[in-house]
This record gives C-alpha cells, sequence and structure tokens, in this order.
C-alpha cells in the first residue's frame, strides 16, 4: 500500500479519456464511504483453465 | 448495439431431467435476485455514470447478464425437457406446468412474474454502484443456494462458473465506485 508499484494507473487514451491514478487502497480514506480494493495486473490463468474457474485472475478464483 | 454469438457464454449440457431442480433455477431467470434483473438495472443505469469507464464497466456487465439470462434459460430448458406431466405432478411441480406448460418464464420459483421493481435506476452513481454491489452478492448467495440443492456434476458446474461471475463483477463494480470516488473528490462534488 505504500509502494508506489502498488498503484495502478490508467494511461488514459482515446476511448478512456484523460489519466487516472488509483491507489489500491485510498490514501485517506473518508468515513460513511464504502471501499474495494483496485485490483493489480498480476499473473494469469491459461484461457482453459480460466473458462473452468469462471476468471482469468488467480485472485478473483474463489472455489 | 449487440453482436450475437450462437453458443452460451459457459457449456450446457445436462442430461438428466430434474424438473424440481428447474424451478429451484428459475428464479436466477426472473426472480429478484435474478440475471434479468441484473441485466436491466445495469444497462440502464449505465446512462448516468459519470466517467467513460464507469459507463463501460455496466454496459459490459450487463450485456455478460444477458448472457447468463441464457445460460439459466438453457438450464431450466434442459431440467425440464420432455418430463411427462404425470412425472412432476408425482414431484409437485405441476402447478408451473398448469400455467406455462414446460416453458421458460420469467418468474422466480414461487412463480412471482417479473417486475421492473426489482430493480432502482437513479442519477446519483454512488446510489446505483452501491445497489449494483448488493446485487451481485445477492445472487452469490442464491447460487450457492442451489448448489446446496443438487448433486448433479451437469448442474454443479455451470453454477459454479455463474456464482464465480458474480465475484468478479463485485470486484468491477467496486473499481468503479472507486473511479467515481476519485474523479468526483477531485472536482469536491461530494
Amino acid at each position: 500500500m505504500h509502494n508506489l508499484q502498488l498503484t495502478p494507473i490508467y494511461p488514459g487514451n482515446n476511448c478512456t479519456g484523460e489519466p487516472i491514478m488509483i491507489p489500491v487502497m485510498p490514501v485517506s480514506p473518508r468515513l460513511a464511504e464504502a471501499y474495494v480494493p483496485y485490483q493489480i495486473y498480476n499473473k494469469i490463468f491459461t484461457p482453459q483453465e480460466a473458462l473452468k474457474k469462471g476468471t482469468v485472475f488467480p485472485e478473483l478464483a474463489r472455489t | 448495439m449487440w453482436y450475437y454469438e450462437k453458443k452460451t457464454q459457459y457449456p450446457v449440457r445436462i442430461r438428466k431431467p430434474d424438473p424440481r431442480m428447474a424451478i429451484n433455477i428459475l428464479t436466477q431467470y426472473g426472480g429478484p435476485n435474478g440475471e434479468l434483473a441484473a441485466s436491466l438495472r445495469y444497462l440502464s443505469q449505465r446512462f448516468s455514470m459519470p466517467t467513460k469507464e464507469t459507463k463501460a464497466i455496466l454496459n459490459d456487465i450487463g450485456t455478460e447478464e444477458l448472457a447468463h439470462l441464457e445460460m439459466i434459460g438453457s438450464m431450466v430448458h434442459q431440467l425440464m425437457d420432455k418430463v411427462s406431466p404425470q412425472e412432476l405432478e408425482k414431484l409437485h411441480v405441476d402447478t408451473m406446468y398448469a400455467v406455462h406448460g414446460r416453458a421458460v418464464f420469467p418468474s422466480d420459483s414461487n412463480g412471482v412474474p417479473f417486475t421492473a421493481a426489482y430493480i432502482e435506476s437513479m442519477e446519483d452513481p454512488i446510489a446505483n454502484l452501491n445497489e449494483d454491489l448488493a446485487a451481485e452478492q445477492k445472487a452469490r448467495a442464491t447460487y450457492e443456494y442451489l448448489l446446496k440443492m443438487t448433486d448433479d456434476p451437469d448442474v454443479i458446474d455451470p453454477l459454479r462458473f455463474l456464482r464465480e461471475r458474480e465475484v468478479v463483477h463485485y470486484q468491477r463494480f467496486g473499481e468503479a465506485l472507486r473511479i467515481v470516488q476519485e474523479t468526483m473528490g477531485k472536482k469536491k462534488f461530494y
């Protein structure tokens, strides 16, 4: 969380517009707000495995 | 606009009919936490999302829910197909047969027809996204109930896939909420 590498950056393009930087968790969280950790791109399953599991991301697979 | 693929998102090939399970699964077709409600909710809320990314997230997930509706419809159909009315009577699912035959009708498992009252679409994106997060959890819970009611691997397999998709969608809606919080926060709208 304190590591800059953990900060995903939206590069922004013709389609998505201006770049946005979103840390994995908010730097200064506020009360009465809900936060979900922002996912970081990591290793992925093979297409066959992904179809079987229902996701290509190992961190999101709940079996 | 949409392109149509002549296959389901995940294979549905159920060999053994099970009309009771068909009726149980029917709630994910036209019930309060079902795929039709999910799809209409996201595809309607999409228009009031404040950024391109969040619009795209709702449009993509709303589209995928239509693919799930197709999978659930296939499951209900295959579980009911060719079962005799006598057999349905024995299994106490004959009241459904009296109203719809063996057709797939958007209702919950008790026969309560689908209604748009199951969903909301507001101009406030924070309100919408919190509803969407809750909707994914309710659908996940429903799939877990359904998984406890069958031991047929042909049924378990697609149900597990659909349950996992709810988990992934929760993550994406959470990220959409983060995008709204971070971008709107900067403009001091909230």
